[in-house]
Order: C-alpha cells, then structure tokens, then sequence
C-alpha cells in the first residue's frame, strides 16, 4: 500500500504542482489572481477528450496546451489586460470569466461525465505492488515541464524579459521590452500549464464541466503553503500536499481526505512566526 | 446648510421608506408572492454579513455559503426534532459509535428551550458555531499576512470542503438536503413573512447603528489602512479575526432564518456557486451602502425568478457576465451608479442659494 500511496500521491501533486505553477506565473507577472484556473484545466481536459480520438493520445497532449495556451492568449487581450494589478477586482473578474467558460461548455457539450482511454494501459511490479505505468508518466512529464519553465525563466533572453517586467515593469518598458506582450505571453503560459495539467488527469479521472473547482482549490492550497511566488516552493509543496492527500485517500476516503489535508494546511499556517511575504517570480 | 440638512434627513428618510415598503408588500401582493419575497429577506441578512466584510472592511469571502448552510442545518435540525422514521444509518464522519438514538436525543434536549413554540437554540447555536469557526479560520487568514489574497483562497477552499462534508454526512440528508423543515410560526407565508421582516429590520438598524458607531469606524479603519491602526496601538489582527466572525455568525444566523421560509436546506447552498452568487448581489448593489444589500438581492433573485426556467443553463452564463461586467464598467455597483447620476443633476441643477 506504500508504494500505491506514494505513487498516487506524486501524481495527484504533479497535476496540483502543474496549476499551482500556473497560478504563480500569472500573479507574479501581472498581480492577477486567476479564479478561472480550474476552468482552463477543464478545457483541457475536455481538448483531451476530444481530440483524443482523432489525433491519437500523444498528439492530443502535445497539442491540448497550445490550445488551451491560445484561449488563455483570446481571454487576456479581451478581458484579463482590464484587470492588471488589481488582485481584488482580478479575483471577481477571472470568477466572472470561470462561470462563463463552465456554462459555454455545459451549453455546448452538455452536462454528461466523459471519459478519456488510458494511453498507455500496461502496469509495473514496484516492490511487489502493481502501478500503472500512466501514474509514473505523468509525473515525469510534470516534473519536466516544471524544470523546463523555471529553467525557461531563469536563462533564457525571454525568460529575462519576463523578470523584469514582473520586477518593475516602467523600468523595462524603459528598456524598450514591450510589457504588454510579456503579460500576454506569461498569461498564455500560465492558462497553458493549467491545459496540460487537464490533459494529463483527463485519463485518470472523469471530466464534466464542473470539474474545475477541485483543481482550483488544491492548486490554491499549494499556493497559501508555497506562498505566490516561488516555482521551487510550489513542487516542493504540491508534492506534500498530493501525498498527505493519498495517504488518507487510499486507506480511507477522499472527503475525509480533503478535511484532513485543509485541517493541517490550516494549521501550519497558523503555527507560522513569519508571515508569507507575497514576492513576484 | 441646506446639504447637511440633506445628510442628517437621509438615514431616517430610508429607513421610513423601507418600513412602509415592509409594510405593504403583504397588503399588496398575493400569499404566494409574499412566500417569495419572504425566502429573499434571509438573504439579504446575508449579503449584510458580506458587505461587514467587503464593504466595511476590503476582505472578499468566496465561502460564506457554507456558515449560511451550516447555520440552516442546525436551526432545521432543531426546528424539525427528532425524526425516528428516516432511514440511513452511515455516521462514519460523526464517529462510528454514535447511532440516530443518541442523535435524536441530542436534538431532543436542544429543541426543548423554547418561547412560544419557537425553539430559541435554533437562533443561538447557529451564531455561536458559526462564529467559533469562523473565528479560528479568521485566526488563520489574518495571520498569513496579504489578507486581500489570500482571505478569499482560504475562504473558498474551507467553503468547499465544508460543501463536501455536508453532501456526506446522512444525519442532515446527505445529497437529499434536510427536508420538511416547519416554518416558525404557524398562520401561512404572511406570517411567516413577517416574523422574518422583523428580524431583517432589527439586524438592519443593528447594523446601521453599529456603521456610526466608534467601533464601526475603527473596523472601517482597519481595512483601509491596517499598519497605521496597528501603529496606533489596536491589534488589527485580532480585531479583523474577530470581526470576520461576527460576519460568519450573522451569516449563519441568516441561514437559520432561511430554513424557517424555506423549509428547505441543501449542501448546494454551502457550495462555491452560491456564495458567489451573494457576492453578486453586493456586487450589483453596491459594497459599502447601506442599502445595497438589499437592492441587489431584490435584483438578482427577482431576475433569476423570472427568468432562470426559461434560459437555464444561459442564466448563470448571464450572471458571470454580469460579475465581470460590474467589476469592469461599475465597482460600487447600482448605489455607485445612483451616486453619479444624482451627482449630474446636481451639478445641471444649481441649488437654490448655493454659492455661484
């Protein structure tokens, strides 16, 4: 049963580290607090679902998030860029967007569960116990792409661009960077993680239009851990919370899980000396 | 003189407005109308508890829902007694020794205390646990430090938990909801209407009191420029947890009101839909005005009365454009927007004997 635990809660803190990172990106370069996460995930969940089918599951995961990456591009342009630097109205704003994408959907594809094939159905023998090679995939392309996006925004002449415009953006748009391209881009990003995080659960799990709220509120509890603002701290804590959750999960139930999980959270917030400082990136 | 007069008369003006308001809603409208507008008046005591937080304070609550549903369960629970003919028999949540004997008897001893036929813990008790969780989640989210952030992820993340917890839990319905809940006070919905009128004008004028008050300043204070409160020697901490408790407790007061109206209290209420919902209507009305909590319920609930069967799912689409709408084009909502205009005929209208 370790390893069961131990596994099942890698994967549920990678698709949590994969949101949460998201999130950080989003605030930290534009102060937005996007309560439409979940409803990205959702989307790419559903692109999943979708293109599955046609496409052949690797392609659908290739291409889910820049689709997902795309809408996120549409819905920065045409509402987020009104709402820069203003958690309080971004919050009301982005739940005001979430209700709008959850409904567009359910008009549009109805309010059923859908469920998406396991691209690779096969399992391993790990100290005894059976795994699904699916749960190990996902956790290595999570812990990738976590690598690759702070590897992106560390070193690459982009990823400097982005710092500094999350750093001051007068100065760099001082320095000739042009910031509001850099909001779109980092919006793009984030929505994008939140689509390959959808992409990647859609196998496991059964994707409606009201799944997004599950994600939205564990990625948050990441983020009030990890505080806004450090990728390491986000997979470091995503990682935790996934296994505390499995560990009650797999022997127990999955309310009761949850309760556990926001009770502890809770708690080791309250024992903090220090505050969580909210830095940028 | 002549604007200070104005100020000084409005308070009373709206107040007489709204009690003859009160008043004539039973005269004017038939029993089922007034049934309706009774099912609204708890809400408006909730958005109440919102704007305490939101309007009076800058912090935003996405789970206020869940101490409105957790103040009806128990005033339902309570209002309805013991039942000894319902089935289910999974308490695993409540501990696995205790079965619905033990239960029953619990509400037994709780219902007994009553005043006319009303069992006055269903008012008590909801206020008090609301407000005892509320206190220790306002412990925490003023502890974390950025409150404008992070109170509304915590707050929504407990709402939805608590969401899941109710849907579980068999001894108030489970995904039944509590059901079959007796108004609190028999003689039909006018009755019922007033009984509820009457505990909405008292927390109104409670309210307005407590909004001129010494301390009603010091909380307004406390959300708009913390560090220098703190500077000047109030724990602002300790204040804004103790405040956000009051709210919780009033919210769960609203719900025990509610359950009496509408016999009726389901885990989708404690969910993250509604309380957004009520933060719609003080979006709508106006956070920080006295009376946009009432203007917005009236509003929306009017409007998804009239129009929620006929667009169903295009409803909520219609609400989530509204929220973004509001946020975008008018932050202080319908009472902002009265404001503006009222503030275009005056300046169109010169006042007699004003300075020219």
């Amino acid at each position: 049963m370790l390893v069961q635990i131990v596994a099942q809660g890698l994967s549920v803190g990678a698709v949590l580290a994969l949101s949460a990172l998201g999130l950080t990106v989003i605030y930290g370069v534009m102060g937005v607090v996007n309560l439409a996460h979940g409803e990205f995930v959702m989307l790419g969940a559903y692109s999943m679902a979708i293109l599955s089918g046609p496409l052949g599951p690797w392609a659908a995961i290739a291409v889910t998030p820049l689709v997902v990456g795309a809408i996120g591009l549409f819905v920065d342009r045409s509402l987020i860029r009104w709402l820069y630097r203003d958690p309080v109205k971004s919050m009301l704003g982005t739940f005001g967007l979430g209700i709008v994408i959850r409904q567009l959907v359910l008009i549009v594809e109805g309010p059923g569960l859908r469920y998406v094939d396991l691209p690779i159905t096969s399992s391993v023998a790990i100290f005894g116990e059976q795994l699904p090679v699916w749960r190990l995939v996902l956790i290595a392309l999570a812990l990738v792409t976590g690598i690759a996006v702070a590897l992106w925004l560390s070193r690459s002449r982009a990823g400097l661009k982005v710092r500094i415009a999350t750093a001051d953006a007068d100065v760099a748009s001082a320095l000739g960077t042009n910031v509001s391209r850099v909001n779109a881009l980092a919006f793009a990003l984030g929505t994008a993680l939140a689509g390959l995080a959808g992409a990647l659960v859609a196998p496991l799990n059964s994707v409606y239009p009201n799944m997004g709220v599950t994600y939205l509120v564990g990625a948050f509890l990441v983020v009030i851990l990890a505080g806004l603002g450090s990728i390491r701290n986000a997979l470091l804590w995503a990682a935790g919370v996934g296994i505390v959750t499995s560990a009650v999960a797999v022997p127990r139930d999955d309310v009761l899980a949850q309760v556990v999980v926001w009770t502890l959270a809770l708690a080791i917030v309250a024992m903090r000396r220090q505050t969580v400082v909210v830095s940028r990136v | 003189m002549t604007a200070r007069m104005h100020n000084k008369l409005r308070l009373p003006l709206a107040t007489l407005v709204a009690l003859a308001a009160i008043a004539l809603v039973p005269a004017v409208f038939s029993s089922f109308t007034v049934g309706l507008i009774a099912q609204w008046l708890p809400l408006v005591v909730l958005a109440l508890s919102l704007d305490l937080l939101w309007g009076e304070n800058r912090i935003i609550s996405f789970g206020h829902g869940a101490y409105f549903a957790g103040g009806g369960y128990i005033a339902g629970l309570l209002l309805r007694g013991p039942q000894s003919d319902t089935t289910g028999t999974n308490y695993a949540l409540l501990g696995e020794g205790s079965g619905r004997s033990g239960f029953d008897s619990l509400v037994d001893t709780l219902s007994a205390p009553q005043i006319h036929g009303v069992p006055l813990l269903a008012f008590v008790l909801p206020v008090l646990l609301c407000g005892l969780v509320g206190l220790l989640v306002g412990v925490v989210i003023f502890r974390i430090g950025s409150v404008e952030i992070y109170a509304p992820l915590v707050t929504l993340g407990v709402g939805v938990i608590a969401a899941t917890v109710f849907l579980k839990l068999s001894a108030i319905g489970g995904s039944n909801g509590l059901s079959g809940i007796p108004p609190y006070v028999d003689g039909g919905p006018k009755a019922v209407y007033w009984f509820t009128a009457i505990w909405l004008l008292a927390i109104y004028l409670a309210y307005a009191a407590f909004r001129r008050s010494r301390a009603g300043r010091r909380w307004r204070a406390a959300g708009d420029d913390p560090i220098r409160l703190d500077a000047l020697g109030v724990d602002t901490r300790r204040l804004r947890a103790l405040g956000f408790a009051a709210s919780t407790a009033l919210a769960g007061l609203a719900g025990a009101l509610y359950v009496g109206v509408a016999g009726f209290m389901s885990a989708d209420i404690a969910g993250v839909v509604f309380s957004v919902q009520a933060l719609i209507w003080l979006a709508v009305g106006g956070p920080g005005s006295l009376f946009a909590p009432l203007v917005g319920v009236l509003a929306i609930q009017l409007g998804q009365h009239e129009l929620s069967e006929q667009l169903q799912d295009t409803w909520q689409l219609l609400l989530g454009a509204l929220l973004i709408a509001v946020v975008l084009g008018a932050p202080r909502g319908l009472s902002g927007l009265a404001g503006s205009a009222a503030a275009a005929i005056r300046r169109l209208v010169p006042h007699p004997g004003a300075p020219s």
